[in-house]
This record gives C-alpha cells, sequence and structure tokens, in this order.
C-alpha cells in the first residue's frame, strides 16, 4: 500500500511540475513574442517545451487526467479552470479599462501642486487652436517622471488642443537643434510659427510658456548705456551676454540706448535697466528717467557699492595744480573731472564725460586744457575754459592709470593696464611713430624729464617693480632697472632732471640717475609702504604714506624721522602734487577728501570733499521713490564660507512678491553689493518691498580700518554707523497712482557672465522674475503663485538630542512589542 | 431583501473566522517576533533619515522608511501568511471549517483580512514616526498618508499572495518559501529594468510591477486610481486563487 | 432525515464508495460497520459536506449536500476521527467559536456551550488550554463542539478510538443519552460498539453495504439450524471433525474445549444428518444445542467471504 502511495506520489509530482514547467514556457514565449515581435527562434522552443510539458502532465498519470476530466469532478475541474482563466480576464480588462478613463488621480498635498492651478485652466481653455509641446529629455534623466505627470495635466485639461511628445535630445539632435535646445529637461511649446520655452516643470513656468506662445507677445527692454553700465554685449567675465540669452527665451528683446543721445526713452519700452553705472548721471537724464517713470514705465537699476558719490568708492584719485596756482583739477571716482578755486576751494566746475571712475588728471603747460584718464580705458583731452572735450586719444586698451603733458606741450603721454606707454602729439593727437612704447608689465606711473628728453614710467606686481627711461625723440628705451621688488606706485623727476625718484607700494624709495642709468633702492618706509610721491621746484619730497599721512622731506638728506607728517586723511592717498610756487601741497585720497597743506607750517589750509555729490540717479531714488542706497558694502559673515564675507548669499525672501515667491527655497548671491534701506512711504502712493535680505551676521560697513596696501581695502571693524543686518538687498516698488514700477538691487554682478557659471543659484531666476513683473501689462497673464513651504526642522536636534531620538526610535517600540508578546506569553503559561 | 440578508450572513461569518483568526495571531510568539523585526527596522530606517532630515538636507518625508518596505515584505509577507492556510490541513481542523455552514471564499477572506490587520497594528504603532517629523517641522501630511496607503495596499496584495500560497500545501515551510521566492522574483524584474532597458518590455513590466506601483504612491502626494486599482486587483486574483485552491483540494484528501 | 442515493467516490484510480445507498429515520441511532479502508470515514465526509461525490446524491433534513450546502451543514454536527481542535484556545473559546460558526448568536450560545460542556462532563475545564487535555478529554470537547448547535444529525466518525476501557464506557453511555434525541451516525471497526448502542447497524465492505438490519435481527437471522454445538464423547476429536465436515450442508467444522461447532449453510438444517452420522459411528451424542452468532461472527462472514450481499426483506 505504502509503495503504491509513494509510486502515485511521485507520479503526482511528477506531472504536476511538468505542468508548472509547461506553463512557464508558455509565459516565456509570449515574453519573447512581444520583446522581440516576431515568432522567433525562441518563441519557437518554448513553445516546444511548453507542448512537452502540458503533454507530460496528461501522459503520465493518463489515467488520472482521464478520471480528473470525467465525471462530476472533470466537470468541477473544468468549471474551475474556465471560471479562473475568465476571472484573471476579466480583472486584467477591468485594470486596462481603469487605465483608458484615465480618471485624473487625486491631489493630497497640502500645496495642491500637482492640481492645475485656475489661472492654468482659464488659459488652457482660451487655446485657440492646437499647440504642440516637446519634453526633451534624456532617458536617464529622472526629471522624466515628474514632467510626465504634470504634462499629462495638462493634455488632460486641454481637452485635446494640447498634445505632448517625449524626445530624445541625444537620439534626434536635428529635432534639439531646430529649437535651440541645449540640455535635457527643456520644454518647448510650439502653436504656429511661435515658440516658447520653459526650463523646469513648475506650473509657472510652463504655464508662463504657454502664455508667451499663445499671445506671442515681445517686450522691449532698454538698457541705458553711457556711465560705465554693464551692456548685454559684453561677453567678458563681467558683461551680461548670458542673462541676455535668457531674456530671449522670455520674448524679451534687449537694446542699449544713451540718453543723452536721444533724449528720450522709446515709446515701445517695456522697461528701462541701469546695470551698474560708475560715472554720474546727469540731471537731464535722470529727468527724462522720471518722465518715463510718471507715465507708469518701469525700470530696473543696479547700483555697484562704492558708485554714486559718498565714501565707500575710490573718492578721488587724480589731482593736478593749474601752472598759474590758481585752479586745482581733481579726477573722482565718480567719473567726474572738478576745478577748484586754489585759494579757497570753492568748485569752479564740473567736467563730465568718462564713462567710468577718473585715475588722473594732468594740466597742459598752458593751462588750457587738462588730459585725463580713466578705468572707461580713455585718455581724453578737455579744454579748460569751456569743458569741451577736444579728443579722445587712441591707443589704450585696458584701464589707463596715469597721463600727462610733456614739460614743454608737445607730447601727451599715458600708461595703463595694457603693458604699453603710449605718446601723442599733443597739437594733433597723433601718435608718434614710436608709440607704443611696449613692457612686459602693468604700468602705475609716469614721469616726463623737466626737459622734455626722457618719459620714465614705473609699474610691475607683487614681486617686482621696474623702472623704464625712454628717449622721446627717438623712441628708444635707455633704463630698463628693476628697481624694487613690488610695484612702482608713483615717480617724480629732481628739479634738475637728474633724479628720478620712485616710490613702491613697500615704501621703498627708488633713485635713478638718469645719465647713468645706475640707481638704488631705500627702505625709507618700508613699515608703512608708500602711495604717492611728488617734487617740489624747490625740491621738497612729499610722500604718502599707506598709513594716509603726507611727509614732507626738505632737505635731501634728511631722514623719515625729521620729516614734517601731515595728517588728516582717513584712508589711501591717491595723488599729490604741489603747488606751482611750492607753498601748497593738495592730496586726495580714497576718503574722497581733498586736503590743501601749508608746506612750511605743515598745517592744513583748507578741506575739500571732493567728489562726494551724490549722483542725482541716488538722488531721485531717495526723493521720488523713498529708496536709498546705502553707502556702504555688505559683509556677510553668515554665508562666508562659500565665496567670502563680501559676498553674501540671500536665502531669505519676501513670500509673497511673485518676483520672489518662485524661489523662495533657493539660494543667490551678489558679489560686492550695497544695502538699502526703505524711507517712509506713508505720505505717498507708493508701496515698497523688501525682496531679498541677508543672514543676521551681516551688516552694511560704512567705513574701513587700515591698510597696508592701496589696492586692498582696509579691514572692517563693525561699529555704530554701520548698519545692522539682516540688511536689504534688493527692492521692489510700485507707485499705485502712475502704475510705475522699479526694481532696486544693490549689486549689478549677480547676473554677469561669470556668475551666471554657478548653477546651483537662482541668480538668473531672480533677475528674469524681476523683468517680468517690470513688464507685466494688463493684457499679460498673472500667472499661478508658486508655493514653497518651508517645511524644515525649525528648531533642528542637537546631535544628543537626535541620538536620543534615533535611537528610540528604532528600538523603543520593538522592546514594547517584545515585552508585550512575554507578557500574553506568561499569561498564557499561567491558564495551565 | 433577500440579497441584503445574504451579504449580512456572509459578513457575519467573515466576522466570525475574522476575530479568530486576529486573536490566534496575538496568541502565538511568532506574531510578536516579526513585529518587533519590522517595527526595529522601519524605526532604523527612519532615524537614519532623520540626520539628514534635521540639517534640512532633505525635506522632512517619510520616504526614508518607506523606501526599503517591499524589499522587508519580501521575507515578511511570507513570514506571517505560512502557517493561514496551512496550518488547517496539518492540524486537521479544515475538516471542521469545511464542514461548517461557512463558505470557502469566506474563510479566505476573514484570514487574509485577520493576517492585513495584524500588519496594520504595526503599522499604527509606526505612525509615531511621523509625530516626530511634525513636532519640529512641517512634513506634507498628503505625502504621509499616500505613503502609509502605499504600504497598506503593498502589505494586503503581498499577504494575499502569502494566502495564497498557503493554501497550496500542508507545510508551512513549502508556503513560506514559495511565497518568498515569487516576491523575490518579482522584487529582481522590476530591479532587472533598470539595468535593461528595451522599450517593448519595460513599460509592460512597469505596468505589472508592484514596486513601481508603490512606488507612485509612496513619492508624490496624490492618489491615482490605477494604483489602487492595481492593488486592490493582485488581492482579489490571489485570494480568488486561493478559494479555488481550498474548493479544489476537496476532492482529494 | 438522511437519504443517500447511489453515491460513488472515487480517489483517483481508487474507488472507494460504489453506489451507496441508504435511509436513515430521524431518531435512529445507525452504526456503519466495516474494516479500515471500507468507506466508512468517505461517506460520512460527503455527508458533512466536506467532499463532493463523483456521483450519487445526499440529503440531510431535506437539504441536498452539494445543492444546498450551507443548509445541510448547519444541520450536522461532526466529529471527525481526528478532532479538530484548536490546540492554543481554551475549552470554552473552542466550543463557542464552533457555535459561532454554526450561526447560534448571543446569549442562547453562551448558554448553550455551558448546557453541553456540562452535558460531555467537562464544565470543570472549561478555561483550559486544549493542549493540556489528555485524549479522552479532548474527545469529550469534539462532542461537545458536534452538539453545541443542537443539530438534527450527528455524525461521529470513530469516537472511541484510543479511549481507555473507562473511556470508552463513558463515552458510549454518553453517545445512548444523546442518542435519545438527535438522529447519529457513527462509524467503527469495533462490534460492541453497534451492539450496545445502535438501532441499526449497515455494514461496509469494499465501498459497498454488504449488510443492514437491527443488530439483533441480524443476529437473529443466522442463527438456529445455522449453528449449534455438539459435544460428543467416545470419539477423538479429528475423527469427529473429518465425519461431520463430510456432511452435506456443512461450512465448518470448529473443535473447541468442550465440543465442536458446527456451521451450516443458511437455510440448511444439518442437525439430523449430523446426529445421524454420530450414532451411527457408536459415538456418544451428549448435547446438541443452537448457538447464536455473533455479530462478529457475521461480520466476519459477511466480510471475508465474498458473499452476496445480504438485503432485507420486507
Amino acid at each position: 500500500m505504502n509503495e503504491q502511495n509513494n509510486i502515485q506520489i511521485d507520479r503526482n509530482v511528477l506531472r504536476w511540475v511538468s505542468l508548472g514547467i509547461g506553463l512557464l514556457a508558455l509565459l516565456a514565449m509570449l515574453v519573447a513574442w512581444i520583446a522581440e515581435g516576431k515568432f522567433s527562434t525562441a518563441s519557437w522552443i518554448s513553445l516546444g517545451v511548453s507542448v512537452a510539458g502540458i503533454a507530460g502532465f496528461i501522459l503520465v498519470d493518463a489515467r488520472a487526467f482521464v478520471s480528473a476530466i470525467t465525471g462530476r469532478q472533470g466537470l468541477f475541474g473544468l468549471t474551475t479552470a474556465f471560471m479562473t482563466i475568465f476571472f484573471l480576464a476579466v480583472m486584467v480588462a477591468l485594470y486596462l479599462l481603469l487605465k483608458q478613463a484615465n480618471i485624473e488621480p487625486w491631489d493630497v498635498s497640502e500645496s495642491q501642486e500637482y492640481t492645475l492651478s485656475d489661472t492654468t485652466t482659464q488659459l488652457l481653455s482660451e487655446l485657440d487652436g492646437p499647440v504642440q509641446v516637446l519634453a526633451f529629455y534624456a532617458p536617464s534623466d529622472y526629471g522624466k517622471e515628474e514632467a510626465k505627470l504634470r504634462l499629462d495635466q495638462y493634455e488632460r485639461e486641454s481637452d485635446g488642443k494640447l498634445t505632448v511628445d517625449f524626445i530624445d535630445p541625444d537620439a534626434d539632435p536635428a529635432l534639439a537643434g531646430k529649437y535651440e535646445v541645449e540640455s535635457s529637461g527643456t520644454i518647448v511649446f510650439e502653436q504656429g510659427d511661435q515658440t516658447s520655452k520653459a526650463d523646469s516643470v513648475t506650473e509657472n513656468e510652463l504655464t508662463g510658456a504657454l502664455a508667451r506662445v499663445m499671445l506671442g507677445d515681445e517686450r522691449h527692454l532698454y538698457a541705458i548705456v553711457g556711465h560705465g553700465e554693464r551692456t548685454f554685449t559684453g561677453y567678458d567675465t563681467t558683461g551680461y551676454s548670458t542673462i541676455n540669452r535668457h531674456l530671449e527665451n522670455f520674448n524679451i528683446i534687449t537694446d542699449e540706448i544713451n540718453l543723452l543721445e536721444t533724449g528720450e526713452i522709446p515709446a515701445d519700452a517695456d522697461m528701462v535697466l541701469i546695470a551698474g553705472p560708475t560715472a554720474t548721471f546727469t540731471d537731464t537724464e535722470i529727468a527724462i528717467l522720471s518722465a518715463y517713470l510718471d507715465e507708469g514705465g518701469a525700470a530696473m537699476i543696479l547700483s555697484e557699492p562704492g558708485t554714486g558719490g559718498g565714501t565707500m568708492g575710490n573718492g578721488v584719485m587724480g589731482v593736478a595744480f593749474s601752472p598759474d596756482g590758481d585752479t586745482i583739477a581733481t579726477g573722482g571716482a565718480d567719473g567726474t573731472i572738478r576745478l577748484w578755486d586754489a585759494a579757497n576751494g570753492d568748485e569752479i566746475g564740473v567736467i563730465r564725460g568718462h564713462t567710468a571712475g577718473l585715475t588722473d588728471v594732468a594740466f597742459s603747460p598752458d593751462g588750457s586744457r587738462i588730459v585725463s584718464t580713466s578705468i572707461d580705458n580713455t585718455v581724453r583731452v578737455w579744454d579748460v575754459e569751456s569743458g569741451e572735450q577736444l579728443a579722445v586719444l587712441e591707443g589704450e586698451t585696458a584701464a589707463v592709470r596715469r597721463a600727462t603733458f610733456s614739460p614743454d606741450g608737445n607730447l601727451i603721454a599715458s600708461v595703463g593696464e595694457n603693458q604699453a606707454v603710449n605718446i601723442w602729439d599733443a597739437d594733433t593727437y597723433q601718435p608718434m611713430a614710436y608709440s607704443p612704447l611696449a613692457v612686459p608689465v602693468p604700468l602705475m606711473t609716469l614721469a616726463f624729464s623737466p626737459d622734455s628728453a626722457h618719459i620714465a614710467v614705473g609699474g610691475g606686481s607683487s614681486t617686482e617693480g621696474p623702472i623704464y627711461v625712454w628717449n622721446t625723440e627717438t623712441g628708444e628705451v635707455e633704463i630698463s632697472e628693476p628697481l624694487h621688488s613690488s610695484f612702482v606706485f608713483s615717480m617724480a623727476f629732481s628739479p634738475d632732471g637728474q633724479t628720478l625718484k620712485s616710490a613702491a607700494v613697500d615704501g621703498t624709495i627708488g633713485s635713478l640717475d638718469i645719465e647713468s642709468g645706475e640707481g638704488s633702492a631705500t627702505p625709507r618706509y618700508a613699515d608703512t609702504g608708500t602711495s604717492a610721491i611728488a617734487i617740489a621746484k624747490d625740491g621738497t619730497i612729499a610722500y604718502a604714506l599707506v598709513d594716509a599721512t603726507v611727509h614732507l622731506q626738505t632737505d635731501t638728506g634728511a631722514q623719515p624721522d625729521k620729516d614734517i607728517v601731515l595728517s588728516g586723511h582717513t584712508d589711501v592717498i591717491w595723488d599729490l602734487a604741489f603747488s606751482p610756487d611750492g607753498s601748497r601741497v593738495v592730496s586726495v585720497g580714497r576718503d574722497n577728501i581733498i586736503d590743501v597743506w601749508n608746506v612750511d607750517e605743515g598745517t592744513l589750509d583748507y578741506m575739500i570733499s571732493g567728489h562726494s555729490a551724490v549722483d542725482p540717479l541716488l538722488q531721485y531714488l531717495e526723493n521720488n521713490w523713498k529708496i536709498r542706497l546705502n553707502d556702504d558694502i555688505v559683509i556677510d559673515l553668515g554665508t562666508a564660507q562659500q565665496f567670502d564675507e563680501f559676498t553674501p548669499i540671500v536665502y531669505t525672501y519676501d513670500e509673497f512678491s511673485p518676483i520672489t515667491a518662485p524661489i523662495l527655497n533657493q539660494y543667490t548671491f551678489f558679489p560686492d553689493a550695497r544695502s538699502i534701506t526703505r524711507l517712509d512711504t506713508s505720505a505717498s502712493s507708493l508701496s515698497l518691498i523688501a525682496l531679498a535680505l541677508t543672514s543676521s551676521s551681516s551688516s552694511g560697513v560704512t567705513s574701513w580700518g587700515e591698510t597696508t596696501d592701496p589696492y586692498t581695502v582696509g579691514t572692517y571693524g563693525f561699529d555704530e554707523a554701520d548698519i545692522p543686518g539682516p540688511v536689504t538687498l534688493a527692492v521692489s516698488a510700485e507707485d499705485l497712482e502712475s502704475g510705475a514700477r522699479l526694481v532696486v538691487v544693490g549689486d549689478s554682478d549677480f547676473v554677469s557672465n561669470a556668475m551666471l557659471e554657478y548653477s546651483n543659484f537662482d541668480n538668473s531666476q531672480f533677475f528674469i522674475k524681476a523683468v517680468e513683473w517690470l513688464t507685466e501689462s494688463e493684457d499679460s497673464i498673472e500667472l499661478p503663485p508658486v508655493n514653497f513651504e518651508d517645511r524644515r526642522f525649525d528648531p533642528q536636534f542637537g546631535l544628543v538630542q537626535l541620538r536620543l531620538v534615533q535611537i528610540s526610535a528604532a528600538c523603543l517600540m520593538p522592546i514594547a512589542f517584545i515585552v508585550a508578546g512575554l507578557g500574553v506569553w506568561i499569561t498564557r503559561r499561567s491558564r495551565r | 431583501m433577500q440579497f441584503f440578508k445574504v451579504i449580512g450572513r456572509s459578513l457575519r461569518s467573515i466576522g466570525i473566522v475574522f476575530s479568530h483568526e486576529f486573536n490566534l495571531f496575538f496568541t502565538s510568539p511568532i506574531v510578536y517576533l516579526i513585529g518587533s523585526v519590522w517595527l526595529f527596522l522601519a524605526g532604523g530606517f527612519f532615524a537614519l533619515s532623520l540626520s539628514a532630515i534635521n540639517t534640512g538636507q532633505y525635506e522632512p518625508d517619510m520616504l526614508g522608511m518607506f523606501s526599503p518596505m517591499v524589499f522587508l515584505m519580501i521575507f515578511m509577507a511570507p513570514a506571517l501568511t505560512m502557517r493561514l492556510v496551512a496550518e488547517e490541513y496539518r492540524n486537521g481542523t479544515n475538516e471542521l471549517l469545511y464542514t461548517a455552514p461557512v463558505r470557502d471564499w469566506e474563510v479566505i477572506f476573514a484570514k487574509w483580512l485577520a493576517v492585513w490587520a495584524v500588519f496594520s497594528v504595526f503599522m499604527l504603532i509606526s505612525f509615531v514616526y511621523p509625530l516626530i517629523l511634525f513636532s519640529r517641522g512641517n512634513p506634507d501630511p498628503g505625502l504621509i498618508i499616500t505613503g502609509y496607503l502605499g504600504l497598506w495596499l503593498m502589505a494586503g496584495a503581498t499577504l494575499a499572495l502569502g494566502v495564497f500560497a498557503s493554501s497550496l500545501t500542508q507545510y508551512q515551510l513549502v508556503a513560506f518559501f514559495v511565497t518568498m521566492g515569487t516576491l523575490l522574483v518579482l522584487w529582481l524584474a522590476q530591479q532587472l529594468t533598470y539595468i535593461i532597458t528595451s522599450p517593448k518590455i519595460t513599460p509592460v513590466l512597469a505596468e505589472i510591477s508592484l514596486v513601481s506601483h508603490y512606488q507612485n504612491l509612496v513619492s508624490r502626494a496624490i492618489i491615482d486610481p490605477i494604483d489602487v486599482g492595481y492593488f486592490v486587483g493582485i488581492i482579489t486574483v490571489f485570494l480568488f486563487l486561493a478559494t479555488q485552491m481550498l474548493s479544489t483540494r476537496r476532492w482529494s484528501s | 432525515m438522511i437519504q443517500v442515493e447511489g453515491l460513488t467516490k472515487y480517489y483517483g484510480n481508487f474507488k472507494a464508495i460504489d453506489s451507496l445507498s441508504f435511509y436513515i429515520d430521524a431518531g435512529e441511532v445507525v452504526g456503519f460497520l466495516g474494516p479500515n479502508g471500507a468507506g466508512k470515514t468517505t461517506t460520512m465526509r460527503i455527508l458533512t459536506g466536506f467532499m463532493p461525490p463523483n456521483e450519487g446524491t445526499a440529503t440531510i433534513a431535506g437539504y441536498d449536500v452539494l445543492d444546498q450546502p450551507l443548509e445541510a451543514r448547519q444541520r450536522v454536527g461532526y466529529l471527525p476521527e481526528s478532532v479538530p481542535l484548536y490546540k492554543e484556545m481554551t475549552v470554552w473559546q473552542y466550543v463557542d467559536y464552533v457555535a459561532k460558526l454554526y450561526n447560534m448568536r448571543n446569549p442562547i450560545r453562551a448558554n448553550r456551550v455551558d448546557e453541553v460542556l456540562d452535558q460531555v462532563g467537562m464544565i470543570d475545564r472549561a478555561d483550559s488550554l486544549i493542549s493540556s487535555l489528555s485524549k479522552g478529554m479532548r474527545q469529550r470537547v469534539g462532542l461537545a463542539q458536534a452538539l453545541v448547535h443542537e443539530p438534527d444529525v450527528l455524525v461521529l466518525d470513530e469516537p472511541t478510538i484510543g479511549l481507555d476501557p473507562g473511556q470508552v464506557r463513558e463515552f458510549r453511555e454518553l453517545i445512548q443519552q444523546v442518542g435519545k434525541e438527535h438522529t447519529v451516525l457513527l462509524s467503527t471497526h469495533i462490534l460492541s460498539e453497534v451492539e450496545q448502542v445502535c438501532d441499526r447497524v449497515l455494514i461496509i465492505h469494499n465501498g459497498q453495504i454488504v449488510a443492514e438490519d437491527r443488530p439483533d435481527a441480524l443476529s437473529a437471522r443466522l442463527q438456529g439450524s445455522h449453528r449449534f454445538k455438539v459435544k460428543v464423547g467416545n470419539a477423538k476429536p479429528e475423527a469427529i471433525a473429518e465425519v461431520i465436515g463430510g456432511l452435506p450442508g456443512v461450512i465448518n467444522v470448529t473443535s473447541t474445549d468442550d465440543g465442536v461447532e458446527v456451521l451450516s449453510e443458511e437455510e440448511q438444517d444439518t442437525r439430523p444428518a449430523v446426529a445421524a452420522a454420530i450414532v451411527g459411528k457408536k459415538w456418544d451424542l451428549l448435547e446438541l444445542r443452537p448457538l447464536d452468532m455473533s455479530l462478529e461472527e457475521i461480520f466476519l462472514e459477511l466480510t471475508t467471504n465474498d458473499r452476496q450481499t445480504y438485503e432485507e426483506e420486507g
């Protein structure tokens, strides 16, 4: 009996295993068929195995099979089999039906982020023609799933008018090229011949792109130029060419405009942009701007710290006495040349023309002309009387540092960053045949010999300070002397023209004999460093030290301790000049102060706060818009680890403004920024919103401490005059009566080409959103708001607390459960 | 009227077997062991994700706990279900159930409900973890709801598979390995799709894969009727098959 | 109460029961008698709805077990051979559970459970875990669960297997009690059980009913002329056996301590021939008396010789 059972069992196992194999093979056959699209060898083999398996099932125990399919049991078996197959088929059919029905999923997210807002559904219902959406996603792009989800929603709501296709940009480069798709994750909307792009799948972006393609509107942005602003055609690191491309994606056409030339803002302007001017605006320009805004215009003003007046800029960089001693001319970082009455310091006149800060001014020997240099890379000649620009000398290609007339008035020479000396004829303004004279280093200073026969230049770097002397007639270099070991900042000839004195940044004073070409450098002011040197006709030497003092050496052999010390400046002194009679010496510096000293008495005659007149633009903003661009530089210690303390990183924004709502969770940064203060708007129709704030460990520093290097800012110490953080870096303003809109930001570099390389920051988004807000019209669609909750832990767990929570989370519950189990077990045992 | 009477009777029968099975679960030490292991692992994964959430690197959500759940169920489901039907055969109590005035499907359904309820108890205990998130942060409640829904349904489906496997044999161990093996194969198939992408097979696999529907529910705060329908379908199919198995086994004993 | 017509069941190729038919009236206590594998358990399983027959019908209290399974099962209390118990439950919980399964509701149910436990004598151990009970107690619990829902029919499969004699006696008394109020079908291979307890006996062999009658009627039929005892003096047992055995109509001659037992064919009275043979041999005929056939013997006869099925007449 047992044996029979065993055989029975074995047979049973065999037949069922056989059936199992047969069914699996059937499945494999189907899979192979689907995968390969045809009935291939793999399918045939599977089919064969399947048939064998099923046959085995029948034959191994034929009797059982027969009895299984006959009689009541057979009937039952068949019924069960059919019912099962039928049931499975019904389930599959139901499932497919469910898919077909395409029921809208239920959005349970807190912010309803998966449901289209009314704006979008409204827009979709207004579709007047088919819109094609091409979503370019690489297969490996994880964002594809979410894109599918969102675009499905659009498709569903559009009632068939909107169709979505997914394209692999690598598989179809031609198509990608046609739409200028550069990266995976770009979505192109197309209606007719209008296209628009979105590069993220938020509802805000997609609906925005949809709106743009439906309405096809272009907006015009005019960038004001003429004051050293950044330009959209600038492709260098500080240019705006990259952001320009982003603007194109948003149908925003950019153009440049010089208000002094055109006299007005074009009628089709949807907004104007002022991107980081360094030279001051004229009242005329401001009047044009004001009129434009009063009509309901819009403007974005980006202001760099240290510009537009105030003390945080470079101040006054060049000074010169007129040959008759009556006038003092200064060149300021505000881009102006100002003329002062030498007797009392009254301002006589202002000469404008440079588009960036001045670095040097010099009078012609007859006092009728002034030559000036600037970081706008130009050398210009002006008529003193009329203030007219007489010439722009060609040749300099980078920031120009110094220029001067030759003592005989025949030549004009300039030096600068472009590592050459340019020499022109002072009358024809044509370059000399031998000009430019190339040198291997950037140049900072120059001086003609009193007989105009030689010209000396100096410059260098932090490791070398060479001096070169040429013959002005032949243009041949006569001396090339690596006299100093750090760059030469300033030089002057002795009155007899024999010796050339040079001052290097490290405080060494060089003496070079012109005849012999030999010289030496003594570390006279090695512990403080020097920034300027001037020699009076009587041989008195004035040194400007980096500690902001002027030292007078009246005796050629005198030691530094015998110097007459003139203190008054609070920051680096850029330039010194003696009056022709040697009785006065004037110093100008970064503190924007012009000090006129009495040489004999060693006292201050008077002081002019030089070019600190506030730029009309800033005045306009403060008076008409109650927005004050503070005269400070923002230091943020809280975010310093990413870049440095001068580059605040912002993550606190206004939650409601359509400009910042889309980026609430993102970071933006502003290299070298100034803070903005909103003034009282209660008596006006203005609405001001602080858009971006720095961290609480920040401050707007309004003054510098000491420095040892003219080209680096000094240390900063926080004092009461400073503006405590968090400070506002960007403000939006709206005049509720006129409808005019303004966005003011205390930095212009944040969207320069170099800064947009940092892809994990959202600077460009911020800029574009601001532009969109500014150029919004009644016709434009109000885009759905973007909701971003800050879900982060606040306050966070401390480390110890965290570990405690973690351990209890992992262990408490299980232990409790085990204890419960033990309890149950014990009670059960006791029942016995 | 008759219809409601019939439904009422069925519900009563189901209820009786359900409470019997449910209580039976909690009198055996196995459940406490499995439960505590599951809670330990779930809590452990959650705890691990807490570090990143705390510093704000990740949004506060329960994904850290939910992600490895499918893999865990490969072992949990067989452990919980292996004895459900098989033991009745081993014990001889199948004769009681077969001859009592209860229908086969009522018994199967009640057994599945009971083991699902047991799992639900584990799940309820784990609600402590999202509470931790709410205490300090502001997680999206919708996401947590869909996550638990996905877990609950996925568990229901794997447990239904386990019930079916248990109905195939009288040996608990066999049921255990059948369930575990099947789930493992399914899980592996899903993993394969990440490596092998064929435009024809991959979408089909994604459609029938337990993991993908689970992910759909867990990772987004939306409830797609397709995903819910999928799980309900799986549960129905396996409970149906188990019922058929029971009926079939009446013929041979 | 129970009607079975042409019931047939196959296990694979093996025919377990072959076209079985019988009737059991309400209130009867019927015994299924047969060796192991005769088909008793199979028949009972079909009656209780455990498994379906390949052919034939069975009805309980008018309900067909296939067409109206729930109603039929509701009316049957079943105690299978392997008593189906959940070891981790208490006695009370278990019986209550079965009562629930059989649609009993509170408060009737709770009372009934107490009642039935009392009836089977397990009320004192109501809160004990079943795993802690002895075999006899478990059997009684099994009976309790069969009784608890007051079924019309009780089906008991080998209920006294594995019990010690004392327990067996107790159990039989229980069944007798129970039999007064219920229809009972019990199966066994122990003849004494059937004799003591049952009103009627169905003898099953190889899936067929080979005999069916009241126990005493069966015995009566096969007694008297059929079997008698002869005491012979003056003779050697072997010789006696040889002489008597050779007589026509004599089936069997068995020597015992006090004589010889003669078994003769049915309907044939061989006593005169035997007497004559003994006398003819000059032996002493000391005793000639009829013997009752025990059920056992009937049973053995019927089941070891492939005889025609003995059918009841009338």
